[in-house]
């Protein structure tokens, strides 16, 4: 028996008889589609830039030593009161303990892809009578690259961080006349050194590229007066959105202070969400204008089609091959409507690449319909369609035969 | 060689909207027996039921009382499945006013019943029901026409 073959034929042939009628709700359906499948690309596309940016040049999240703090003089004795004031410390530079056997700890936990140590600290850079104030990280290179790409970022030079060598933000060779293979002059308070560049790297942000010098953790480590410390260590985990997840656990499991993207950019993560929360609500409120649309047309069709089904039901066809007809019809609109608005989005995205640049003439961001997208919200469309056809054929599959016929 | 009854209704009986105000019985204690081969006018003023009667020989309507037997078999107390089966099976209608299924050929038509209980109609089907001047057999369909 070939599967729906009577339900199948029959519900093409009311859609074909309304001709115009189907064309509309599949139109209708397609805008629907095509602006569901366009703002999720759209949104996907911008989240997914933002957070390259963001995130391109920092960890997900940063292991440091604890605070130093106060300790009391004395314990308050039960039932007295003591007025004190206690000054905060000061913040010196601290290595994180036993960073050295933190790392595979740290390495070894589900979700976390990376692990790099790093000697930072504030300094000054000298060439010639310039000096610009840097922010100098020691790091080890391949762990590092790990981190932020710092590889993929280079603009001139190699990546290489041998004793002696230096990669140095874009902005700040430009501000001290540098080129690769120059040298400059690093001044911390108790100490400095004089390096060679190696690279000029684009870290993204402007801000940064002005402050960057990165060297080798043992150079940062003489230059900052930390002898085999670390200040932090830098944690990438594998989906950024864990990040939180995972720096709670490391909370509760480690000594430490740890630091997630999240926490160092809420402004953002709030306006992510908030675009996010508009998204859901206005791909909400489209799919509940499609199943509306295709559920009136289907309405307006059982009642202009109750002579034909009465004759149906008198040749004997069941109320639930009734019923099943327009619900086909319903999956039939809703299939068809997601193909025309899939390809309606991709026309959209392709000339939103093609004519929205920013200033300097390329793409503002990334964006393509993933397949994945456009076969979810297709499907979704089209489970509507057939949600939509459900009140419409009960009500067709309830009608008493001889009264369909009568009218 | 006695007639065999094709269908034969007893006392039937049909009233419209039971227990309320604007109750109507429109038939009365009907008798009816048709025969097979035997072909049956029936014939009465507007109003006077003719309508019904064939609704509830059709198994379109149901009786509120009397007794149907189709082919020996008593339709009373019959679900809604096994009427629609019956009317697939063994009934045909020629309506009065409307006649055929806009969005099908003639010849689907014919076959829709064929098309609900396969789900699909077979070439040998088709040629059964193509009339003769169109290079088949008239008179193929196997349906009793009520």
């Amino acid at each position: 028996m070939a599967w729906l073959g009577f339900e199948r034929q029959v519900a093409m042939r009311f859609l074909r008889e309304g001709r115009m009628q189907t064309l509309l709700i599949i139109v209708g359906v397609a805008a629907g589609v095509a602006v569901i499948a366009y703002i999720s690309t759209l949104i996907d596309g911008l989240q997914a830039s933002t957070l390259k940016k963001t995130l391109g040049a920092q960890p997900h999240i940063s292991v440091q030593a604890p605070d130093d703090v106060v300790t009391p003089a004395a314990l308050r004795a039960p039932g007295t009161t003591v007025l004190s004031e206690v000054q905060v410390r000061a913040q010196r530079l601290r290595t994180v303990a036993n960073w050295q056997a933190l790392i595979p700890v740290l390495e070894r936990l589900p979700g976390v892809a990376a692990v790099s140590p790093m000697a930072a600290g504030s300094g000054l850079a000298l060439r010639g009578e310039a000096s610009q104030a840097i922010s100098l990280q020691g790091v080890e290179l391949e762990r590092y690259d790990r981190i932020v790409g710092l590889r993929g970022k280079v603009v001139s030079g190699t990546a290489r961080l041998a004793p002696g060598d230096a990669i140095v933000g874009r902005e700040l060779a430009a501000d001290l006349g540098l080129r690769v293979g120059d040298r400059l002059r690093v001044q911390t308070t108790g100490s400095s050194e004089v390096v060679q560049v190696s690279a000029l790297v684009d870290l993204g942000v402007k801000e940064l590229n002005r402050r960057t010098v990165i060297v080798p953790l043992r150079s940062a480590q003489n230059l900052l007066g930390l002898p085999g410390g670390v200040t932090n260590m830098d944690l990438t985990v594998r989906d950024v959105w864990d990040a939180q997840a995972i720096g709670e656990q490391l909370r509760r499991e480690l000594p430490y202070q740890f630091e997630t993207w999240q926490e160092s950019n809420a402004q953002l993560v709030s306006a992510l969400n908030a675009q996010s929360v508009s998204t859901s609500l206005i791909r909400a409120v489209v799919l509940v204008v499609v199943v509306l649309g295709i559920a009136s047309v289907l309405v307006v069709s059982v009642v202009q089609k109750q002579r034909e089904i009465g004759i149906l039901r008198a040749m004997g066809a069941t109320r639930g091959q009734v019923l099943r007809v327009f619900l086909v019809q319903g999956a039939v609109v809703g299939a068809l409507g997601s193909v025309l608005g899939v390809a309606l989005a991709w026309v959209m995205v392709v000339l939103f690449t093609r004519f929205v640049r920013g200033a300097d003439g390329l793409p503002l961001f990334d964006l393509s319909l993933p397949l994945a997208l456009a076969l979810q919200v297709a499907a979704v469309a089209t489970v509507c369609g057939v949600l939509a056809a459900i009140a419409p054929a009960r009500r067709a599959a309830a009608m008493d035969p001889a009264q369909a016929i009568r009218l | 060689m006695t007639p065999q009854p094709l269908l034969e209704l007893e006392q039937v009986r049909k009233t419209y909207n039971l227990g309320l105000p604007n109750e109507a019985e429109v038939l009365h204690d009907i008798d009816l027996r048709v025969n097979t081969s035997e072909f049956i006018a029936l014939m009465g003023p507007s109003g006077s039921g003719k309508s019904t009667l064939l609704n509830i020989v059709g198994l379109l309507e149901r009786m509120t009382a009397g007794s149907y037997q189709l082919q020996g078999e008593e339709m009373v107390g019959l679900d809604d499945a096994g009427l629609t089966m019956r009317r697939r099976r063994l009934l045909g209608f020629v309506f009065q006013f409307h006649h055929l299924l806009p969005a099908f050929t003639a010849l689907e038509n014919v076959t829709l019943p064929a098309l609900m209980a396969e789900g699909r109609v077979s070439d040998a089907q088709r040629a059964r029901q193509r009339p003769a001047r169109l290079g088949g057999p008239v008179g193929g369909v196997e349906q009793a026409a009520v």
